[in-house]
């Protein structure tokens, strides 16, 4: 029912955006009118999907319920944290960095506390990357608003 | 019929040193993402693209038929040896082949499945080569009212079929559709939704989202379902003789023919899969079995033959609307429509009488991906089956790895990763909503197409809708379109009703 509500909004959203884009009638409908039909079939599927959930039986079997606490979406977090600091770290130092402390987390939040492993296993894949890109491919990559 | 120097200029093509190589790595590098439970070949496909843009000449389609082929057939080798498909094509395989393993027959099963996988592929490569110029011939009597049904078709079976639930897979379908209106409209050069930003111009780039939501939103559910300690397969089986007897040859041979002929019209069908493939295979020839013979699931080697053959068979099969429509049917062949485009390749019936040596590249392409997949399988079995050994919590970074990499790759701009991520993130969660992945995708792709053709149409019609069911090619797809859609629906009441009369 939530999701259907998102839905819903997001089509709300969409008609709301095409108000200024042009429709001069079907026979030259411009930018306005396929946005148009697909907000308002996206708000008449949520609605659907709405009914489907009111009217079900058994809304607790047939609802995809997500378990927000579980150990396995914990591990989620985890690993989306890791996700920011790897986009904030692209940002500034670069690529090849950025991707030694996302590797490094990743393994963390997958619980792997073997410091060979955790040592070896980024520094092997940055520079295989940097390798194969910078030196054999000269493909320049990005080097972060620090180093440019 | 065919052009015999189109013919010599594709088979000049292909059979270069460096050609030959990028298809071997190729398919090597899908035999290794297939081995990996948890890497779709889809996966594979996707972190691979970005990096074939940067080969020369059609060097990278080769390769990506390469991993095409490579990774159908790599998923085998762990569902034989630990009960586990690498791939979702290869289910069925699991239900003869790990008996077999466990009667210490790993390398018969892995040996009848190798020589299945490359008839099959050759086989639908054959299928392609005749089927294909003869279904392009004919579309290419079509307009812009047989363009939009053949889009909208396309879309509703794929949306009809990869979903339980037909709302939420309409929803993910007006979602792709949706992410294809933003950037600026080519006939009137208004902004759509960009924000002002100068990054959404052009669109969001369709191979950024494929990779956040078949790769990156896949490593998010390996982190997801992780146990610790989650190593694959360390007792990898001994495998002895991997070269099929002549009798194990003749026992399966019909049964590869069949599931040959099955995977090549199932592929062909939009919204098909390998999956459903080799079920169906496995189920047909489940029902020949003769008397005599061990029964399916109990370590019957046709019951590896069979899918094995039919799921190989479908990269054929999926290329056949591809090349001559335009229309891609699954999530593969439109990886692969993508790099065509890139390339200045534009697939559809006109491809056929202006550029014939492009397709007979593709095809003799796709015929030597399946050879060099069988010479590899034999000649490396032992070796791939010790890849599923990998540990999960290196395998996991990696592919986030090949997702960022390949995404910049792909545009050399950072902003990309950062569009990735997020999608990635919504795919995940889609994917755990149940909401189906391959509607967005094919949204994004024929979003432009539906969009355009319906504008022409209605300007020959002056405006109106009648013109695509009194034009008899775009009513019959309108037809089936529509149908694919409601039927679900209306036989979801049907049934309720039946069981209130029931109940009553």
């Amino acid at each position: 029912m939530v999701l259907a509500g998102g839905f819903f909004a997001l089509g709300v959203l969409m008609f709301w955006f095409t108000r200024q884009f042009s429709y001069d009638g079907l026979q030259s409908f411009g930018t306005g009118f396929w946005p148009r039909v697909i907000a308002a079939i996206m708000m008449f599927c949520s609605v659907l999907l709405f009914v489907q959930s009111m009217l079900s039986k058994d809304p607790a079997k047939d609802e995809v319920v997500i378990d927000w606490k579980s150990a396995g979406m914990k591990r989620v977090y985890l690993v989306a944290a890791v996700l920011i600091v790897f986009c904030v770290a692209l940002y500034f130092v670069g690529l090849c960095p950025a991707l030694l402390v996302m590797i490094f987390g990743i393994m963390w939040s997958m619980q792997e506390r073997r410091i060979p492993f955790l040592v070896i296993t980024p520094v092997a894949c940055s520079l295989f990357i940097f390798v194969a890109f910078q030196v054999l491919l000269k493909v320049k990559l990005p080097a972060g608003i620090l180093f440019q | 019929m065919f052009d015999i120097s189109a013919l010599g200029i594709a088979l000049s093509s292909v059979f270069t040193v460096e050609n030959i190589l990028l298809i071997l790595i190729g398919t090597l590098f899908g035999i290794l993402c297939g081995a990996m439970p948890g890497l779709s070949s889809v996966m594979a496909m996707t972190i691979m693209v970005p990096f074939t843009f940067s080969m020369s000449g059609y060097g990278g389609i080769l390769c990506l038929l390469g991993i095409f082929c490579g990774s159908i057939y790599g998923g085998s080798i762990t569902a034989i040896l630990i009960n586990t498909p690498g791939t979702s094509n290869s289910a069925a395989t699991c239900l003869d082949g790990y008996p077999l393993s466990q009667k210490g027959e790993a390398g018969r099963a892995l040996g009848i499945s190798t020589m299945a996988s490359t008839f099959g592929g050759v086989f639908s490569a054959l299928a392609l080569f005749i089927t294909a110029p003869i279904l392009a011939k004919f579309a290419l009597n079509f307009g812009a009212p047989e363009y939009f049904a053949l889009a909208i078709f396309g879309i509703s079976i794929v949306t009809s079929i990869s979903s339980e639930n037909m709302v939420k897979g309409i929803i993910s379908m007006m979602m792709g559709l949706a992410i294809s209106t933003i950037g600026m409209d080519v006939l009137t050069a208004e902004n759509r939704f960009t924000g002002g930003t100068t990054y959404l111009l052009g669109g969001l780039p369709y191979i950024v989202i494929l990779i956040a939501m078949y790769a990156f939103s896949q490593g998010l559910i390996n982190v997801l379902d992780y146990k610790k300690g989650g190593v694959l397969n360390r007792d990898s089986a001994k495998l002895t003789r991997v070269i099929p007897t002549l009798d194990d040859v003749k026992k399966t041979a019909p049964v590869i023919l069949i599931s040959s002929v099955i995977g090549t019209v199932i592929g062909a069908i939009p919204g098909t899969g390998g999956d459903i493939a080799c079920w169906t295979a496995y189920s047909q020839m489940k029902r020949l079995r003769k008397e005599d013979e061990p029964e399916f699931g109990k370590g019957n080697i046709k019951g590896v033959a069979a899918p094995e053959a039919a799921n190989n068979a479908i990269s054929g099969g999926a290329l056949i609307p591809l090349l001559t429509l335009g229309i891609p049917g699954d999530a593969g062949s439109a990886i692969m429509l993508g790099s065509l485009m890139m390339l200045g390749i534009t697939p559809g019936p006109l491809l056929f009488s202006n550029e014939t040596d492009k397709v007979y590249l593709i095809i003799l392409g796709l015929m030597v991906a399946n050879i060099c997949m069988c010479l590899l399988g034999y000649c490396g079995m032992r070796g791939f089956a010790k890849i599923s050994s990998m540990p999960l919590q290196i395998l996991t970074p990696m592919v986030f790895m090949f997702c960022a990499v390949g995404t910049f790759a792909y545009n050399h701009n950072v902003t990309d990763i950062f569009v990735m991520v997020a999608f990635g993130f919504l795919g995940f969660f889609m994917v755990k909503f149940e909401f189906p992945i391959p509607p967005i995708i094919l949204g994004i792709i024929l979003g432009d197409m539906i969009e355009k053709n319906l504008q022409r149409s209605l300007v020959l019609s002056k405006g109106s809708f009648g013109i695509f069911f009194t034009r008899p090619i775009s009513c019959v797809l309108m037809v089936i379109a529509i149908f694919s859609i409601c039927s679900p629906i209306i036989l979801a009441i049907v049934r309720s009703m039946k069981r209130q009369e029931k109940e009553a």
